[in-house]
């Protein structure tokens, strides 16, 4: 066999192929668990406004994601975190955009954060299609939920949603005014409420909300307007307003230029209502906007109660130059912890790998196990919530909002009852 | 709905229909004598409001001189940008100079822009109120003393420019030049001199315009684009280049934005005026004041 190979030569061959492909299955499948090598940076999207209207959530945000970082040492179970920023500018197109960029270009390994309820809404379908988790956005929107319940597994990969939807939290505006109205505090006129609201998802959600409290308890809604969300002049849709009479106010906007200016033109125009302005004390600085147009206004944030809650806050104004917003910078330090447990867990069961075993892992820890977190400053127990995920789990024990009203610049609880510092006080133009 | 309501509306739409024509007579002049069609306009609006807040605000001076410390340096901007950067491109384009521009001004826009964003950061600047805290009853409607000091101070300040233009030997000169660059030029009046000056002014109007209104909308980088586009709004329907036309069209903006908001909703204030710039520019592609065929500018 001239050239050629001989019987000997060929069973030799046909044995090294075999033990090599033995040897070869058993490195791939039995001996090595994972391809995948151990983590050596592990990288966070932190989800925000970094830039646009509401700019000051995006900055609290990696404010207190970078202090709680810098806490626990920068690294989570022995693997350096680096935390990127992803910019919405308060514009659910750019948040695609910038996600995908995140996912594909920066490489991160898991995302959190994030603020407004279109942007979140709009981001699920990313994170559905992508397989990709993302902890703890803030998008409270009732949309969201429909979204999720439209195919939970789908959409599986929201999980933790760090604003549960108005009508839970709302309860307590419309128990703080009825329970005035019952006892003579409140004596309503016109027994109406008008309701002007951002035109985004959390916006109109939030007034449908109130509107229907209001309704059921038998008042009418004398207008429902929505503007812009960077809108600065609502003197005309507050001069309708005014001609109606209602007893009761109702605004929400998460811009600052909005917000702060709708409280000083109601003064401006005149209005003579009780006004619930949800939301102003998100913004910072909003006294300095706003003056002495806040007193009497009604709002709901969470503030710095506990010793541990006074400490985060006196850390971050000593290291940032500004007072820490309960509602942004306190609740996104809560929301880097809670993303920061989930993740350590994750790491800990897969030895310090990312994969898709991982991403899965975020979801199951978190939604299964049902995950607590009971190391937060504002919240005793963040949880999601078994029955209605992926809201959080609402009412005392677990995520719960005071309702304050304003003097000063300074907020007084009114609700509930057991924390309440003073009772509502009326405006004197009110009763006019 | 009541008349009170109605007279709230429109002293609302006033005072912000003065803003706009504050911003376009300055976009309109710098239009029709350097034919410059300035995307850049708001930044200076930007500029303006960041100096008055900071004079203001921060360092504590009074209404007046916080609108003079605006106008002035922004004056100066805008003579070293013109200086700088037009000059050297109005040599370079030759006929190519309006697109060349065009381009030109957009990018400028989104310089200034995210120079601010770098200096200043993306967070908003306002104060309570500029003037005082009162509020005037009007036959019944109530208005800030912030918002009437803006018709009143625009009223001032534009009028201030019609007496510039009409009886000043600058001002001649620079009408001069509106009308025929190339025999002006012929009987002694510097070009490039009048083109700055110009420049300047339109930039120091948008100045204004941004000072006065640091109380109603908080100041931050991107501040000046709506302003930016309402002006541009306003000299395309009231003839591109005329300068005094901008006034009425300006007023009619913020009065019809502000009735749009009162009779139907805030958000359908744009789609109202939106709607009646299509009709008229169907039946007026010239704008509602020009007479004439449809020119381009460069034509004139």
């Amino acid at each position: 066999m001239r050239g050629g190979i001989t019987k000997l030569q060929a069973i030799l061959i046909a044995v090294i192929v075999v033990v090599a492909a033995a040897v070869g299955t058993y490195v791939a499948f039995v001996s090595v668990p994972r391809a995948v090598p151990r983590l050596e940076v592990l990288k966070i999207g932190v989800q925000g406004p970094m830039t646009g209207p509401a700019a000051y959530a995006g900055r609290d945000f990696m404010n207190s994601y970078r202090l709680k970082l810098e806490e626990i040492g920068g690294k989570i179970m022995g693997i350096p975190v680096e935390l990127i920023p992803i910019d919405c500018e308060s514009d659910p197109e750019k948040a695609v955009r910038a996600y995908e960029r995140a996912i594909m270009v920066e490489g991160i390994h898991v995302g959190a954060c994030g603020w407004h309820s279109s942007v979140h809404l709009a981001l699920m379908d990313v994170w559905a299609a992508n397989k990709f988790p993302h902890i703890a956005h803030f998008g409270a929107a009732h949309t969201i939920l429909e979204k999720f319940r439209s195919d939970p597994e789908y959409y599986k990969w929201t999980v933790a949603k760090w604003w549960p939807v108005p009508e839970k939290l709302f309860v307590a505006y419309v128990e703080v005014i009825f329970s005035a109205v019952e006892r003579g505090i409140i004596k309503p006129k016109t027994r109406s409420i008008s309701i002007y609201v951002e035109d985004t998802d959390w916006g109109r959600s939030a007034g449908k909300t109130i509107a229907a409290a209001f309704e059921k308890r038998g008042w009418k809604v004398a207008s429902f307007d929505v503007g812009a969300i960077d809108e600065t002049d609502h003197v005309p849709v507050l001069t309708k307003v005014k001609a109606l009479n209602p007893d009761v106010f109702f605004g929400t906007w998460t811009s600052a230029i909005a917000g702060t200016s709708l409280v000083k033109q109601i003064r401006e125009v005149g209005l003579r209502a009780i006004v619930i302005m949800d939301g102003l004390g998100w913004i910072p600085q909003w006294y300095e906007m706003t003056g002495e147009a806040s007193d009497y206004v009604i709002d709901m944030i969470p503030g710095y109660a506990t010793p541990e809650a006074k400490e985060f806050a006196r850390k971050f104004e000593e290291k940032y130059g500004y007072y820490p917003p309960p509602s942004s910078a306190g609740l996104a330090y809560d929301n880097a912890g809670f993303a920061f447990a989930v993740i350590e867990e994750v790491l800990r069961r897969t030895g310090g790998v990312w994969d898709e075993e991982a991403r899965e892992l975020v979801v199951k820890i978190v939604r299964e196990e049902r995950f607590e977190y009971r190391e937060g400053i504002l919240m005793e127990c963040y949880t999601e919530d078994p029955n209605d995920p992926p809201d959080l789990v609402v009412g005392e024990g677990y995520y719960i909002f005071p309702v304050i009203q304003y003097f000063g610049g300074q907020g007084r609880v009114i609700w509930p009852s057991a924390w309440a510092e003073a009772e509502l006080v009326i405006p004197p133009w009110f009763e006019d | 709905m009541d008349i009170t309501s109605i007279i709230g509306a429109i002293l609302s739409g006033l005072s912000r229909g003065m803003i706009y024509a504050l911003m376009s007579t300055g976009l309109a002049l710098i239009l029709g004598i350097l034919n410059v069609p300035n995307f850049a306009q708001g930044e200076f609006y930007m500029i303006g409001a960041y100096l008055s807040w900071f004079s203001l605000v921060y360092l504590g001076f009074h209404p007046v001189v916080s609108l003079i410390i605006a106008l002035s340096i922004t004056f100066i901007i805008g003579m070293a940008c013109d200086r700088a950067l037009f000059r050297p491109l109005r040599k370079l384009g030759g006929r190519e100079w309006l697109l060349n521009v065009f381009v030109f001004t957009l990018g400028l826009s989104v310089i200034f822009q995210n120079t601010a964003l770098v200096v200043v950061g993306p967070l908003y600047y306002a104060t309570p109120y500029i003037w005082g805290p009162e509020v005037i009853n009007i036959l019944g409607a109530r208005i800030s003393i912030d918002r009437l000091m803006i018709i009143f101070v625009a009223s001032i300040v534009i009028s201030a420019l019609w007496i510039f233009l009409k009886y000043t030997k600058l001002g001649r000169a620079i009408r001069a030049v509106a009308q025929d660059s190339e025999a002006a030029s012929l009987m002694g009046v510097n070009i490039e001199n009048i083109y700055m000056i110009t420049f300047s002014i339109g930039c120091a109007l948008s100045a204004i315009a941004g000072a006065l209104m640091i109380s109603i909308t908080p100041v931050y980088p991107m501040v000046g684009s709506i302003p930016t586009y309402k002006s541009w709004f306003v000299i395309i329907l009231s003839g591109l280049g005329t300068i005094g036309t901008c006034i009425p069209m300006g007023v009619l903006l913020g009065i019809i934005e502000t009735l749009g908001a009162l009779f139907a909703s805030e958000g359908w204030q744009n789609v109202i005026y939106l709607v009646i710039a299509c009709i008229i520019l169907i039946f007026r592609p010239y704008g509602i004041f020009k007479r004439g065929v449809v020119k381009g500018i460069w034509e004139r």
